[in-house]
């Protein structure tokens, strides 16, 4: 019995051993039929080598039915092991537009071996297949990477590897989109400082393009505007300046600035690009402007804002005295000639004021979101005056409106200097008058009399009509539109200003106007502010600029020599006016704490980005 | 319960390893050159690939291993200034490449009417692992040479092949495995190069329109390309647009192989597969019965190793079934003769032994046949075997003979030393005219040169001949000596230093004299025949009324006279061959006399 | 409540709201055919019985279409109408949505009274990047065919003599502006009138927008034809010979 069950069990292996699968009844492998060297030897010295043919044409079950031509396979899905490419390739341009699958352009899908060290150089060579672009193959960045240097951008790095999108063919048919593309697809490589010094690059090109007009506007989101990376480098054919064949060749900036600039001289294309003003070898004008302004800038803040603070302590440790003691300036006002009001300034000198805040914070709301365009309010102020080309239409009548004022106030200097009837006549007399605001010896006595006083050394000093730091506040500006009026001049349109000058003036311009309008507004919102309206006396407002009037206590409290000589040449009477109506204080305190907050709020955003 | 599972586990293995394959095939799509379908709404102007389409399934690289698709390679290469006796003696073999390279383009052209396809018509014979393409249209596109001796034509305007706009020449399955096949049709689309579509014209699947190349006008076509209308409704495709499967004979039929093989028999040895005159015909078998292809060898039947008998002498490795297999092997089905032999025959053994069946068994041949080849004057004038009837073309061999002829008989030496036998011959003898090389060696000349010698020369001797409808025709021939000499000395004005005169034996002018030598090779080819074996039934057979059939003075077996000098005959003895010009065929077996039967 | 007080109210109510639904089916049949959504009609597909039409032409319809579509070339459109039933929905699709305005596919189907017509919003680049599959019945394998800028065609069509310039784009387009020396074989043509071409010159494919045109070249190249195609077709050569800049 024993015998029998062994026997039968031999039997039974034996036999079902022998089973041939059902389907062979022709006993054939995938390989017998698809007897090519791709599917035989080519494929099993491939990266898919181990998985067998089934594993990717997993739908052909019915071999008969397959060999016949009744049953047609349906193309592989190479995503079931490739998820990330396949959900990148979702998104590609050739399968969305072309349907290309994956076998479209891997042909080679049998044979291929596993990509290590060549992959870019295969990716180039997988590309260009059907992309031409020959000047690609001839440029810096082919150069590179077919020596093997695994920085250098192939065709992946740009375009994208399995996710191509279409707008980078056309810059023409997704202006913004391409545009932006570009820059940030640069830019992921060339503001990497290991990598860029790893190939003995500059890292700080970046950097320096977005200290430049182009970069702002392109900064803060405009980038349809202005030259990209890529409006000048080309795309593909990325050659150094040297090479005769590139585009930023001296030869070839003419018809590569012109694709988006008309009518300039040929002095045009000396703007530098991206230049970098540490760099005293090969930017000396722009190093000199540079350490020039930051100079200035910095000596300027140190010593007012040292003078800012130090005023702030003796007057307040003075006022905190005098609160202690119940002694306030006001209850020192017995008679109503006290309280009677004076004019200080006119009309005209009022309205002037106004127009100057106007077109001054004008200036600033449209010109900050460009030299901090990295910051975010930039954008949004940016987009409260309704985009970069509507910001800078404002700016340039902003700036026209100064220009008139600037033209106004040095018409009435002049006329100050040479009235009619006296012209030339002792005009330096009058230079060194009171009454002018050309510094005297006075002002240095004054300066060291105050400096003594916030000591606790001696009085306060007594001015005449004009204090030293009001001088300053009109000299400052006074030269600054010089500096900053002709620098925003040359660069209203520079394709005009390179008749006159040539291109690297305009990166210095931009230095200059830049650097000089920082200096301005945070000298406006910080020193003037206080020394006007938030020094502990006159906190938090003096709207005798608005008003032109304040009583004669304060004239005889803050001014008291004019005072005296007023007196003397008993020109009191005649300046005697009402007191200001309730509109118009209402209108000064208006218009007055607007921009003292909108100033601070500046002030705070700006001291902010300087900051981080 | 052992063999009950045994059995019931073999049966399916059973049924699966016999082979045969279904009953009918199944309904196919055809496809392209690229292996895309061919329906009525798409490529329908596209020729079919047989290896695209029949090559899905049946794997395409094995079929092409056989003898008739590999046939070609060797005589491609072949050069043609070692050829020891002239080609036109045997017609349907393939020409070498004339042109001393393998200008394969016009060389497919010449020789495809002797070739299915696939082998040199559609490849370089390289092997498959140097990486070059062999494919003849990717092979030409690579070819960056204009140079490269392959792929030339004498032909074309610009001397370059144009495999590209051709196409190539697959193995045509259906030239064989399909009734009705229209070879004239396949051939005439070879000789307008439209290798391409020779399969779907000879198939009768489609009508072509457009040529490359018109042969009469010998102008090229090389910007339409010739274009397909399949016939979809002529009962041959199913609704949908796939090939009737019912349409693929496994089992080929003689139709097939006599459309080629037909008039290259009826040439080479006066055969014709009739009932009438052959009894296996009339037994109803198929030449695929006895021609299978061989099993032992790589790639099995599929490998399609039909041998071609002559060329092996050992039927064992050719797959060819001889009259052992079915009528003396033991589980055959013929009758076997044994007994019959020994009954009718004294000496049986012997003569069983000394003779190969068909030596008595093939008395008479009813095709006209050829025999004499008289290339003296140039032009190949030839001569059937039954009469020696002046014949116009090699088409005429196919003709039926006044009288059926008996075959010439002759020794066979068999391989591996199992002796000689006698077998029936068809005998062809040629004259010639040749030239001696540096080493000696005779090679033909080729026809235009004897022309343009014969030209030059005057008073050659002119011959009657009766042709194949009974008139006389008359025919200048190289007879005596004196025609001898005049021709030799005009093929030395033409520039032939060493010309020499075959027929008997080697005539060369030496000191202006003709001299004769004894031949160094046979001048003629004996093909051995093996078919038309007739019918018991018609009493022909030789001893069918005794031994004097044979050993008899005026009985033919012995005594049939061998054409050896053809001028002479012709001028002669002509039509009966008798001495000097002929001689008995006993001599060439060493006999002088015939045997006694006692 | 005193109600008579408020049916003038109730009248100018339902007045007005009469008004405004009578406005909105006709604002849409003036039109015709609405839009769909990618999503809205893969609902449909698992839900309902529809004919979904492919306007392509044959080649590009039996290389991607989605599931169970029919294809019937937008040209031809008008001719095959019959043959759609009309008592479900018809959705008309193509690769975007210019195709079926530009032979008016829709409008032909709505002018012959059909009811329900819809056009696939965005076509078939929605349909796949919204990550729906497609079928593929006879595939086109795409072989690498160079392309030429249309800035370098003129130079090298004048180097290389043995091109002929193939413009697949409809016949109507043709005529109005092809480039000099172009041969026309409409798209939905060329597979029945591939053979016209020549077989011994290389060709040039053009297109209108340059997405068409590597599938017609790869089918080409298939069939034996050595190919090459302008990149960006008649519009980046428009755009070019009208000298466009890159720029602002």
């Amino acid at each position: 019995m024993r015998r029998t069950h062994l026997s039968l069990f031999f039997v039974i292996v034996l036999l079902a051993g022998s089973q041939a699968p059902v389907a062979t009844a022709l006993a054939r492998t995938c390989q017998d039929c698809h007897y090519g060297a791709a599917y035989t030897t080519g494929f099993a010295a491939s990266v898919h080598a181990k998985n067998g043919c089934l594993s990717c044409h997993s739908d052909i079950t019915d071999m008969a039915s397959h060999m016949t031509g009744n049953y047609r396979p349906s193309p592989v899905n190479c995503g079931k092991c490739h998820a990330q490419i396949a959900m990148d390739y979702q998104k590609n341009f050739h399968y969305l537009q072309e349907d290309f699958r994956c076998v479209d352009c891997h042909q080679d899908v049998h044979t291929r071996t596993k990509a290590t060290k060549d992959i870019k150089i295969r990716t180039i060579e997988k590309c260009t297949q059907c992309h031409g672009n020959e000047e690609y193959v001839t440029s810096g960045h082919a150069e590179a990477v077919l020596k093997g240097n695994h920085d250098a951008a192939a065709c992946g790095d740009c375009h994208g590897l399995h996710n191509t999108r279409v707008f980078h063919t056309s810059l023409s048919a997704y202006p913004e989109e391409a545009r932006m593309f570009y820059n940030e697809k640069c830019i992921s490589c060339h503001d990497d400082t290991a990598m860029m010094q790893r190939n003995n690059l500059s890292d700080k090109v970046v950097e320096y393009y977005e200290e430049t007009y182009h970069g702002k506007v392109q900064g803060v989101g405009f980038a349809t505007l202005v030259a990209g990376c890529a409006d000048c480098h080309q795309t593909h054919n990325i050659l150094p300046k040297t090479d005769p064949r590139s585009s930023i060749h001296p030869d070839n900036l003419a018809a590569n600035c012109g694709r988006c600039h008309t009518g300039f001289h040929r002095r045009f294309v000396d703007y530098k690009a991206h230049p970098d003003y540490h760099d005293r070898h090969n930017y000396p004008a722009l190093f000199i402007t540079f350490v020039f302004m930051t100079g200035l800038l910095v000596f300027t803040f140190v010593f007012f804002w040292t003078h800012t603070l130090l005023w702030w302590r003796k007057s307040y440790w003075e006022k905190h005295e005098r609160e202690k003691e119940g002694i306030l300036p006001e209850n020192c006002m017995t008679d109503k000639e006290g309280f009677q009001h004076v004019q200080r300034f006119s009309r005209a000198e009022r309205a002037m004021h106004v127009l100057l805040i106007l077109s001054f914070f004008t200036l600033v709301t449209t010109g900050f979101p460009l030299k901090y365009h990295k910051a975010p309010w930039a954008k949004i102020l940016m987009g409260l005056w309704g985009g970069a080309p509507m910001a800078g239409l404002f700016h340039r009548i902003a700036a026209v409106v100064l220009m008139v004022l600037f033209a106004v106030v040095a018409v009435r200097c002049l006329l100050f200097l040479f009235p009619p009837g006296l012209g030339f006549k002792g005009w330096t007399d009058r230079l060194f008058s009171p009454d002018s605001l050309f510094p005297r010896m006075k002002d240095w006595e004054d300066i060291k009399g105050m400096i003594r006083w916030f000591f606790n050394k001696g009085e306060k000093p007594k001015f005449d009509r004009w204090s030293y730091w009001e001088k300053f506040d009109f000299w400052a500006v006074f030269w600054g539109m010089f500096a900053i009026g002709g620098s925003g001049v040359l660069l209203w349109n520079p394709e005009l200003s390179s008749y006159i000058v040539p291109g690297w003036v305009l990166n210095v311009a931009t230095l200059v106007h830049s650097e000089e309008a920082l200096l301005a507004a945070l000298f406006i919102f910080t020193v003037h502010f206080f020394n006007t309206h938030f020094v502990p006396d006159k906190f938090p407002m003096d709207r005798l600029i608005f008003t032109g009037t304040y009583a004669i206590d304060d004239l005889k409290r803050d001014r008291p020599e004019e005072y005296e000589r007023l007196m003397a040449e008993g020109k009191i009477e005649e300046l005697k006016r009402e007191h200001p109506s309730i509109p118009l204080k209402l209108i000064s305190a208006t218009i007055g704490l607007a921009s003292l907050l909108l100033g601070l709020a500046l002030t705070v955003l700006f001291i902010w980005v300087i900051v981080t | 319960m052992i063999l009950v599972l045994a059995v019931t586990l073999a049966l399916p293995a059973g049924r699966s390893a016999s082979g045969q394959g279904p009953a009918v095939h199944d309904d196919i799509w055809l496809r392209n050159e690229a292996g895309e379908r061919i329906t009525p709404m798409d490529n329908a102007a596209d020729p079919y690939s047989p290896r695209k389409t029949c090559g899905a399934c049946h794997h395409y690289p094995t079929i092409v291993q056989g003898s008739h698709f590999r046939m070609g390679f060797s005589e491609q290469k072949k050069d043609p200034t070692t050829a020891h006796l002239p080609q036109d003696l045997m017609p349907s073999e393939m020409r070498p490449a004339p042109y001393g390279g393998t200008a394969v383009y016009d060389w497919i052209a010449a020789n495809a009417r002797l070739h299915p396809g696939g082998g040199p018509m559609e490849c370089l014979n390289l092997r498959h692992d140097t990486g070059t393409p062999t494919n003849l249209v990717e092979a030409e596109r690579i070819v960056s040479s204009s140079r490269n001796p392959h792929f030339q034509s004498r032909l074309t305007p610009d001397g370059r092949s144009r495999f590209r706009a051709s196409g190539v020449l697959e193995a045509d399955c259906l030239m064989c495995h399909m009734n009705g096949y229209r070879l004239d049709r396949r051939n005439a689309q070879v000789a307008s190069r439209n290798y391409r579509w020779a399969a779907t014209a000879g198939s009768g699947l489609g009508e072509v329109s457009g040529r490359v190349y018109t042969p009469g006008e010998g102008t090229w076509e090389f910007s339409k390309g010739p274009v397909v209308s399949y016939s979809w409704k002529n009962g041959m495709f199913t609704p949908e647009g796939r090939l009737s499967g019912r349409l693929i004979r496994t089992a080929v039929p003689s139709s097939s192989c006599l459309s080629c093989h037909g008039a290259m028999q009826a040439f080479r040895t006066g055969t014709l597969y009739r009932a009438s005159d052959d009894a296996h015909a009339q037994a109803g078998l198929r030449c695929a019965d006895c021609h299978t292809p061989a099993e032992g060898a790589p790639g099995g039947r599929l490998g399609h190793r039909i041998g071609a008998p002559a060329a092996a002498g050992d039927f064992r490795q050719t797959g060819v079934k001889t009259c052992v297999a079915c009528h003396l092997a033991p589980g055959g089905r013929a009758p076997n003769p044994v007994q019959t032999h020994a009954d009718l025959l004294p000496n049986a053994t012997f003569h069983l032994r000394l003779l190969a069946c068909t030596a008595c068994h093939v008395t008479s041949l009813p095709a006209k046949g050829a025999s004499l080849l008289d290339l003296s004057t140039g032009t190949p004038f030839r001569y059937s075997a039954d009469r020696f009837e002046a014949m116009a073309a090699p088409a005429d061999a196919m003709k039926p003979a006044r009288e059926p002829w008996r075959p010439w008989l002759a020794i066979l030496d068999l391989k591996e030393s199992r002796g000689e036998r006698y077998v029936p011959v068809a005998l062809h003898t040629a004259q010639w005219f040749g030239e001696r090389t540096a080493r000696g060696a005779i090679v033909p000349l080729d026809g235009r040169v004897v022309t343009g010698a014969f030209r030059l020369c005057t008073g050659i001797t002119t011959v009657q001949a009766k042709d194949t409808s009974g008139r006389m025709v008359k025919r200048p021939t190289i007879a005596t000596e004196a025609d001898m000499a005049k021709m030799l000395r005009a093929l030395n004005h033409l520039g032939r230093p060493h010309p020499v005169f075959v027929s008997d034996k080697v005539y060369e002018l030496k000191a202006g004299k003709v001299v004769a030598a004894d031949l160094p090779f046979a001048n003629s080819v004996s093909l051995p025949v093996w078919h038309n074996v007739l019918p018991v039934a018609k009493k022909q057979t030789y001893g069918a009324k005794g031994c004097t059939d044979c050993h008899d003075e005026k009985a033919p077996f012995f005594t049939t006279m061998k054409v050896k000098s053809v001028g002479r005959f012709l001028k002669d003895d002509y039509p009966t061959p008798k001495g000097p010009a002929a001689f008995p065929q006993m001599l060439d077996w060493g006999h002088e006399e015939v045997p006694s039967h006692e | 409540m005193n109600s008579a007080r408020f049916r003038p109210l109730l009248h100018a109510c339902l007045l007005l709201v009469a008004f405004a639904w009578s406005i909105t089916p006709s604002v849409a049949a003036a039109q015709g055919w609405k839009k769909v959504k990618a999503e809205t009609l893969n609902d449909w597909l698992e839900k309902e019985q529809l004919t979904l039409v492919n306007v392509m032409s044959r080649i590009e319809c039996l290389d991607h279409r989605i599931a169970g579509s029919q294809c019937i070339a937008c040209e031809e459109f008008k001719d095959n109408l019959s043959s759609i039933p009309r008592d479900r929905k018809l959705v008309l699709y193509c690769e975007s949505e210019a195709c079926t305005r530009s032979c008016l596919a829709a409008d032909e189907a709505v002018k012959a009274g059909m009811k329900d017509v819809y056009v696939l919003e965005a076509g078939m680049p929605a349909w796949k990047a919204a990550g729906f599959p497609l079928e593929s019945v006879q595939r086109v394998p795409r072989m690498y065919v160079q392309s030429v800028k249309a800035g370098e065609l003129t130079a090298w069509l004048d180097r290389h003599p043995e091109f002929v310039v193939l413009d697949i784009r409809a016949r109507d387009r043709y005529e109005k502006d092809h480039l000099k020396g172009a041969l026309n074989i409409p798209l939905y043509q060329l597979h029945e009138r591939y053979h016209e071409l020549p077989q011994d010159r290389s060709l040039m494919v053009v297109d209108d927008q340059g997405f068409r045109s590597f599938l017609a070249a790869s089918y080409l190249a298939r069939k034996g034809f050595r190919v090459m195609r302008l990149f960006g077709g008649m519009a980046a050569w428009k755009s070019y010979s009208e000298g466009k800049r890159q720029v602002k």
